[in-house]
């Protein structure tokens, strides 16, 4: 049976905690918030607790935070348009550069896995490629995505290739990959109702990514199979939160975390899907039927055009519902969830200025 | 004057709906369990009634944009919904209202409450946009560091406590 125990709750932020990131090493936990501060967490004598205070050099709420893959900087973003790098030695802080050029606030900042590109988005609605120099002390923007309709909330890359996706306000997810040294989208996913507000690869094989949104729900998508390699379909949808969902982390583990509005956190096993019941994700009747229906209306202009518009033509999609609940996580919104790199431990931030760290024990796998 | 103001809008009685006070006698304050009040659709009517129309000296009761029966309270999930009216459907003012009710029931309400903000449906041409707006807590968030912006806010809702009324 699953276990869940809360090994630390951390105090300091003076405002909503938004994001929280584990060190690429697991040895240190970054948070920030609306208090424009990020605080370092580290183990001391067996207990988490703050060991260093990165403060003025955001103006306003630090949105984000995100380590290099080698943990040699730590980046953070923020309403104040900026993008600052800090050199991390030990727990060492140093202000090392500002990233200007965002319109208005920078709501999302990722590494990629080689550490050589950064990418940042804004509610300018553009997604900026940055490019760091071999020191990467230095940074040149290297492209300026524009392709959403709206703020774009959140970016995150792929686990080991330079492939981006970015999550937004228009609803959308893009998939953006490079080609000739220029940045293209190679597709726009569709599905979620309102606002996407994180996304995350599979860790391990990234064949699939997950994403959530303030519908409620979570989608699960995997890399279309005879089709070029960037075209990703929808595989299921992961129901149970009651509000935004804000969060969502895969861990190497398999285990999907997310925390929501609703102020919980939910442990998802994306595995189990095909054990849930329901419609499998393509059934090749329910599109035939759907073309005959076209082609019987095709004489009433206004009957065709309903047809035509009409996107729940693709069959539902089946439901997973979490594996585990941790109900009232945090006394109010959990804006961030992220495992740690190698402990079954989660860090989450919420609405209630506090970080919390909590250990997992998975239930057993079923005997096979 | 720019489209979008409602130059002469109309005014109702501010005194239709009885504030909280006058349905409660002093030992009837209804107490739960943890000695936590419980909080009900009058009393977040009480917290908004007297909030100042930002384009006019009137209040959100007086131009009929807050209304008690579209204010919806569970006091046992602490949640609160609020449907508010524009006084015209064009009403350019729309999003600052809303987020005038946001700001006054964040300051106002316990912080276990969820709160949504909504315009009543099919009173605004921008409906859809105005609620995706006030309901993300980014938006909101980010909204209330613009100074100047928070000052217009700060105006509509100075002085609109239940008790600043009693001492006028």
């Amino acid at each position: 049976k699953a276990q869940v125990q809360v090994v630390a709750e951390l105090e300091g932020h003076k405002d909503r905690v938004w994001c929280v990131s584990w060190a690429p090493s697991g040895k240190m936990l970054a948070s920030c918030g609306g208090d424009t501060e990020i605080r370092i967490w580290a183990k001391q004598g067996g207990k988490f607790v703050c060991v260093r205070v990165l403060e003025g050099a955001h103006r306003r709420t630090v949105r984000r935070l995100a380590w290099s893959p080698d943990g040699k900087f730590l980046a953070s973003c923020g309403f104040d348009g900026q993008v600052v790098i800090w050199a991390v030695n030990g727990t060492e802080f140093e202000f090392r550069a500002s990233l200007e050029g965002h319109e208005n606030e920078v709501k999302g900042v990722r590494w990629s896995s080689s550490g050589r590109l950064l990418a940042t988005c804004s509610r300018d609605k553009t997604v900026w490629i940055w490019e760091a120099d071999a020191e990467g002390g230095e940074f040149e923007c290297a492209s300026v995505l524009n392709g959403h309709k709206q703020d774009v909330k959140t970016v995150r890359w792929h686990p080991f290739q330079d492939m981006l996706l970015s999550g937004s306000y228009d609803d959308t997810i893009k998939v953006w990959q490079e080609e000739d040294d220029d940045w293209y989208c190679t597709d726009t996913l569709v599905g979620h109702t309102s606002t996407v507000w994180e996304i995350c690869f599979e860790p391990t094989e990234a064949k699939s990514f997950v994403s959530c949104s303030d519908d409620h729900t979570c989608r699960l998508w995997r890399q279309k199979t005879g089709a070029s390699q960037e075209k990703w379909e929808g595989e299921g949808v992961l129901v149970g939160h009651t509000r935004t969902v804000y969060s969502i982390d895969w861990g190497r583990h398999g285990y999907i975390a997310t925390g929501a509005g609703d102020d919980s956190i939910m442990i998802w096993q994306p595995s189990s899907l095909n054990d849930c019941p329901g419609p499998p994700a393509t059934t090749a009747g329910v599109t035939v039927a759907a073309t005959g229906t076209a082609e019987q209306m095709a004489t009433n202009d206004e009957e065709e055009e309903a047809v035509v518009d009409r996107p729940a033509l693709s069959p539902p999609l089946p439901k997973l519902a979490p594996l585990i609940v941790i109900a009232d996580a945090h006394q109010g919104d959990v804006n961030s969830v992220d495992w740690h790199p190698s402990l079954p431990l989660l860090a989450s931030g919420g609405d209630d200025c506090k970080v919390r760290i909590f250990q997992i024990q998975f239930p057993p796998p079923p005997p096979p | 004057m720019a489209e979008g103001y409602n130059l002469n809008p109309i005014v109702h009685s501010a005194q239709q709906v009885p504030s909280r006070k006058d349905t409660l006698d002093d030992d009837d304050e209804e107490l739960e369990g943890e000695g936590r009040e419980t909080i009900d659709a009058l009393e977040v009517y009480d917290m908004l009634r007297h909030i100042n129309d930002p384009e006019h000296p009137l209040t959100l009761e007086q131009l009929n944009v807050i209304q008690l029966e579209l204010i919806k309270v569970d006091d046992d999930r602490a949640t609160a919904d609020v449907h508010f009216t524009p006084t015209i459907p064009h009403c350019s003012m729309a999003t600052l209202i809303g987020l005038s009710i946001r700001v006054k029931l964040l300051r106002s309400l316990p912080s276990r409450f969820k709160v949504t903000v909504n315009i009543t449906p099919g009173t605004h041409a921008s409906e859809h946009a105005v609620n995706k707006q006030l309901n993300d807590k980014e938006r909101v968030a980010a909204a209330l560091e613009n100074a100047p912006l928070l000052n217009v806010l700060n105006k509509c809702i100075q002085n609109t406590d239940p008790s600043d009324q009693e001492k006028e």
